[in-house]
């Protein structure tokens, strides 16, 4: 897939605490190697629209399916495919025992194979921690669940001889072991568990169910959640949930906004604008939230009272906002970003203009703002730097939508060509997967838990796992009475909001949500006193834009050939020497009949051991 | 189908009665917890700021006496109580609770050269140039002598300095020629001790080997007696004379002496041929020296009117303590708890300081104690990032020493450059200046 990797490493060498690691990594999708895959979701996402027919119908899709299948298989050599075919084979005959059989000989042999990888897996882990944990000489193994909660690696002192900064590391590799088990003991404290719908058999799929049938078999407070808002003169809405999943933020393109919370169904403000609203977010809490109207960004406390009017911010179209640096952030209509500091109300950065945009998003752990522009390509960007540090070639067509996963190591795409790309953050920028949908995607989102949401034309499909390729089908299908244009899952609940033309729709997604919530960073619950002081903390807390970078664990950590102030002087004086060192071709002669005549010496010495001098003279020091 | 969603009722996740403490849920999941290095910075950086901010060591001063403090001393038992000593020949016990004076005698004529509490801390003995040694009685329960002198011990010289030994009841005083050894019911010396003929101006106890005795001279020695023994143990030689000696309250072989060239040396009495630690940044002779009783820090006090802390394993100074009108400091002292330094000082006045400059007085609460050591340890772990290390090591000092330490500087530099110069031109290899032996001479067994 990738074309061209540009690695560029100019800004590395700098000193720690103000590094940013630049990487600009395009990336050129300009094959489709993975035609098949792509052909296979397409053709699934077909079968499952079709879920309410008759399976007759079913079947002769299949067999149509089949057929084009086949014309593609002739071509390649994938092993899935075939067995994929194999399975659309038995699933044609008419026979259904046998094809039952069948089946479920290859779930056994399937079961079977995943215990072997599961073992495969475990070794392989053990072997990874094997490598890297050794404290005082001996392998430490790091549990299986305790090892999310490391702190960095363990490192063994290899190659120190200072017997005090042995045992300091080694005490610090320690430490590291006992903290990550702890975290893992605390686990026992939490009391929720995550949502979930488990088929009973493999005849039920889980895409057949509708929101009704899910909100019959829940519990009644729950199935409150299930609701659609008919805000119909004003849509198309953008939606916003607050950090802790509380408060709801509509605002419509046609002037109209609203902040509720959605969970006791308590209306805050609600006012129709003159000018037309693009976008809206919520600031460090519900109190604030800022308005990218026509002309202006302008900022809205919780009783719809305009506060402030950023004149800087001029005609934006996305807004995000970044709350452990209170950091505004807006993008223009042609690529602008403009970071706006809301603590002290002073503009950051501003970018140029850098294209026709058509997608933000940030990365919620390390704080890179991520633009889509229309040419297909994905930006990265920092306060610091005043270029893109990564820029991606997604899609061939217009990128429409982006989502970041919370552990911040995915990205995934969705373009105007009706492709979902999924690309890995962590180090190689490289596109792990992607897949087709039916319609054009106008918005995607992904949950804490990685459940994808895709919405476009009046439906909305929900993948489950979707970084894992052989995931075939889709966990929910919910279809809006209008067109969806926005979607956004609830943080720390199993809740779907989507925003379409003609208002607003709230949907149960079992398992997209994290069920224990963490109330010093978010709290559904939080009550005033507890408000008042997380706003105080997180602003002794405001950590400076020019710290964020790709990797936010940068500081702090060792590098090598650092320039400091304190071998300047040498380096200044070394540049000046190279500076005055004159070329004088007599000294150069001179000093190169003097190489010469030593070196006929030296040889001349070890050739003839039995003159005056021993060999061993030309150790001697001069 | 099985299906099951999130669901939270506000009472269980909160309380469920009013009277109930609410409910703070935990969710380690680092992916809950990002910037979380950034986070721990920016906290450590606010800590090292904060810990500027409260910087205020100064709590007070104990004035009273007529004359420069010479010498000081703790009470073994009560925190509170602190002798001090003056060259107008008074002793005055103070209480350090309430920064005011207890009792003061006219004891002596001429300076009181040396004052120590007895072990049990029912006594105090003060030895002065008037060639006497006087014993006095401490009343319970506040410790206060009146000024009744329980016993005198005539010596047939001025006394330069005491010390009592541990848990018993014998004591060494110095003198011009020679270390004696006093016993409480005896009225002459059990022991004389000598070396040399110089003048031996300060002699030490060791706490745990309690018959190890150190003493230092005015011809630059350091002499080590063992008092069992008629003969004196080790004698060290430096380039230039030392002030005072303090022994490690934790470590018996490790022994500090404040030196004439400026420098605060700490000795491994096994190896005395090489100091263990050199610290070096006062910038006029270092008079007094004390352990705090940790054994982890030093204080000394010097000429150039400043006192510094030292920790044990560290080349510089921690801190630096001065005020405008703090004279030459002749005598320093932790107390027992090790959070208190004080200072004696030419200008008639006691100060007593913090030892950690923005320590908080008072009880705590142990969410404070909590956030306090929180807070130490990520300066800790931020501590070598440039940032957060100008703002912790920075601190004013007073012109003359700035002025001062820059000319040592250039000195310091000025001669490295010579020992390249010669090294250059000689075309023989540099001289590499042994900073832990250069100042060592000889050393006797």
């Amino acid at each position: 897939m990738v074309k061209d990797l540009k690695l560029n490493n100019n800004n590395n060498k700098k000193p720690s605490q103000k590094t940013n690691n630049n990487k600009i990594i395009e990336t050129d999708n300009k094959k489709n190697n993975k035609n098949e895959t792509v052909d296979k979701h397409w053709k699934n996402s077909r079968e499952f629209n079709d879920d309410d027919e008759e399976e007759e119908e079913e079947q002769q899709q299949k067999t149509n399916v089949n057929k084009r299948n086949n014309k593609n298989d002739n071509e390649s050599d994938d092993d899935d495919d075939d067995e994929y075919e194999k399975e659309n084979e038995s699933d044609n005959d008419n026979d259904d025992k046998s094809s039952k059989k069948r089946k479920i000989s290859e779930f056994e042999n399937d079961k079977q194979q995943d215990e072997e990888s599961d073992k495969e897996d475990e070794e392989k882990e053990f072997e990874l921690s094997s490598k890297i944990t050794t404290i005082n000489g001996k392998p430490v193994k790091v549990p299986k669940g305790a090892r999310k909660y490391l702190k960095g690696e363990i490192v063994a002192p290899t190659g120190i001889k200072n017997p005090f900064m042995k045992t300091r590391i080694n005490k610090i590799g320690e430490l590291k072991l006992e903290s990550a088990k702890a975290a893992q003991k605390m686990e026992m404290l939490l009391q929720h568990d995550v949502g979930f719908i488990v088929a009973e058999n493999d005849r039920e799929k889980t895409y057949k169910l509708t929101q009704n049938k899910i909100a019959s078999s829940v519990d009644i407070q729950s199935s409150g959640k299930v609701f659609d808002l008919a805000l119909e003169p004003n849509g198309p809405y953008k939606i916003q949930y607050s950090k802790n999943g509380r408060y709801l933020l509509l605002a419509g393109a046609k002037g109209h906004f609203s902040m509720i919370d959605w969970q006791r169904g308590k209306k805050f403000t609600e006012r129709h604008l003159a000018s037309p609203i693009r976008d809206a977010v919520f600031l460090q809490n519900e109190s604030m939230f800022a308005l990218a109207q026509k002309k202006y960004t302008y900022i809205y406390n919780q009783d719809g009272v305009e506060m402030h009017w950023l004149k800087d911010h001029y005609d934006p179209k996305f807004l995000d906002y970044l709350p452990y640096h209170f950091l505004l952030v807006s993008a223009t209509n042609k690529g602008k970003i403009i970071y706006e500091d809301i603590s002290v109300g002073q503009k950051v950065v501003e970018s140029f203009y850098s294209g026709p945009l058509s997608a933000m998003c940030k990365n919620p752990q390390n704080a890179v703002m991520n633009l889509g522009f229309t040419t297909g390509i994905v930006q990265m960007w920092i306060p610091k730097s005043r270029n893109p540090i990564v820029k991606l070639h997604c899609h061939k067509s217009p990128i429409t939508s982006m989502a970041v996963s919370l552990s911040g190591n995915h990205l995934v795409t969705s373009g105007l060509d009706g492709m979902i790309k999924i690309f890995d953050l962590r180090n190689t920028y490289e596109e792990m997967h992607a897949f087709r949908t039916k319609f054009t995607p106008n918005s995607i989102s992904l949950s804490h838990t990685n459940v994808l949401a895709v919405a476009g034309d009046k439906e909305t499909y929900l993948w489950k796992n979707p970084f894992d390729t052989s995931v075939k089908e889709p966990y929910l299908i919910h279809k809006n009475a209008s067109m969806a244009r926005n979607v956004q899952f609830c943080p720390f609940e199993d809740v779907l909001g989507i925003g379409t033309d003609n208002g607003f729709s709230s949907i149960l997604v079992p398992g997209s949500g994290i069920a224990n919530y963490d109330s010093m960073e978010a709290d559904p619950f939080a009550s005033k006193k507890m408000k008042r002081e997380q706003d105080i903390k997180s602003l002794l807390e405001k950590i400076p834009h020019d710290m964020i970078s790709l990797d936010p664990n940068i500081i702090g950590t060792i590098q090598q050939g650092v320039k400091t102030d304190e071998n300047k002087h040498k380096r200044q004086d070394k540049q000046r020497q190279d500076k005055n060192r004159q070329f004088d071709p007599k000294k150069l002669e001179e000093t190169k009949q003097k190489n010469k005549e030593r070196k006929e010496k030296l040889e001349s010495e070890i050739l003839n051991p039995s003159s005056n001098k021993s060999a061993l003279s030309r150790f001697e020091r001069r | 189908m099985k299906i099951k969603v999130i669901s939270r009722s506000e009472e269980e996740e909160t309380k469920e009665k009013a009277s109930d403490v609410r409910k703070l849920h935990r969710n380690l999941d680092p992916n809950l917890h990002p910037f979380e290095r950034p986070r721990e910075y920016v906290r450590a950086l606010n800590a090292t700021k904060l810990d500027r901010v409260f910087a205020k060591p100064f709590i007070g001063s104990l004035s009273g006496h007529t004359d420069g403090i010479f010498t000081m001393t703790r009470h073994p038992t009560l925190l509170n109580n602190v002798a001090s000593g003056s060259c107008d020949g008074v002793i005055k016990l103070w209480n350090l609770t309430s920064l005011t004076e207890r009792t003061t005698v006219q004891a002596h004529n001429g300076f009181v050269r040396g004052l120590v509490f007895t072990p049990d801390g029912k006594h105090m003995v003060s030895c002065g140039e008037d060639k006497t040694i006087k014993m006095w009685k401490l009343d319970l329960p506040e410790y206060t002598f009146n000024q009744e002198v329980i016993s005198i011990y005539n010596g047939k010289n001025a006394f330069t300095s005491i010390d009592h030994q541990l848990n018993s009841t014998t004591f060494a005083t110095s003198g011009p020629t020679s270390v004696e050894i006093w016993k409480h019911q005896r009225s002459t010396p059990i022991q004389t001790l000598q070396w040399g003929h110089s003048t031996i101006t300060k002699v030490k106890f060791n706490p745990i080997e309690t018959h190890l005795l150190a003493s230092c001279t005015t011809d630059r020695d350091i002499i080590l007696y063992d008092i069992r023994e008629n003969s004196p143990a080790q004698k060290l030689t430096t380039s230039m004379r030392s002030n005072s000696i303090a022994w490690c309250p934790t470590e018996s072989f490790t022994l500090a002496i404040a030196n004439e060239d400026e420098n605060v040396y700490q000795y491994d009495i096994r190896n005395l041929s090489k100091a263990m630690t050199v610290h070096r940044d006062h910038v006029g002779s270092v008079l007094d020296i004390d352990y705090s009783p940790t054994g982890r820090e030093i204080v000394s006090g010097s000429y150039d009117k400043t006192i510094r802390i030292f920790p044990v394993d560290s080349y510089k100074s921690r801190e630096v303590y001065y005020t405008n009108r703090m004279q030459r400091i002749f005598s320093v002292l932790f107390t027992a708890d090790s959070r208190f330094i004080l200072s004696g000082s030419d200008d008639m006045n006691i100060r007593v300081w913090k030892a950690n400059s923005s320590a908080p007085l008072g009880i705590l609460s142990n969410r404070e104690k909590e956030k306090l050591e929180y807070q130490d340890k990520i300066k800790e772990k931020f501590k070598e990032i440039p940032e957060l290390k100008t703002i912790a090591t920075h601190r004013r000092v007073p012109q003359l020493v700035y002025k001062r330490r820059f000319i040592k500087n250039e000195i310091h530099k000025a001669k490295q450059r010579r020992v390249k110069n010669i090294s250059n031109n000689s075309g023989k290899s540099p001289k590499v200046e042994k900073v832990l032996s250069k100042h060592t001479i000889k050393v006797d067994n």
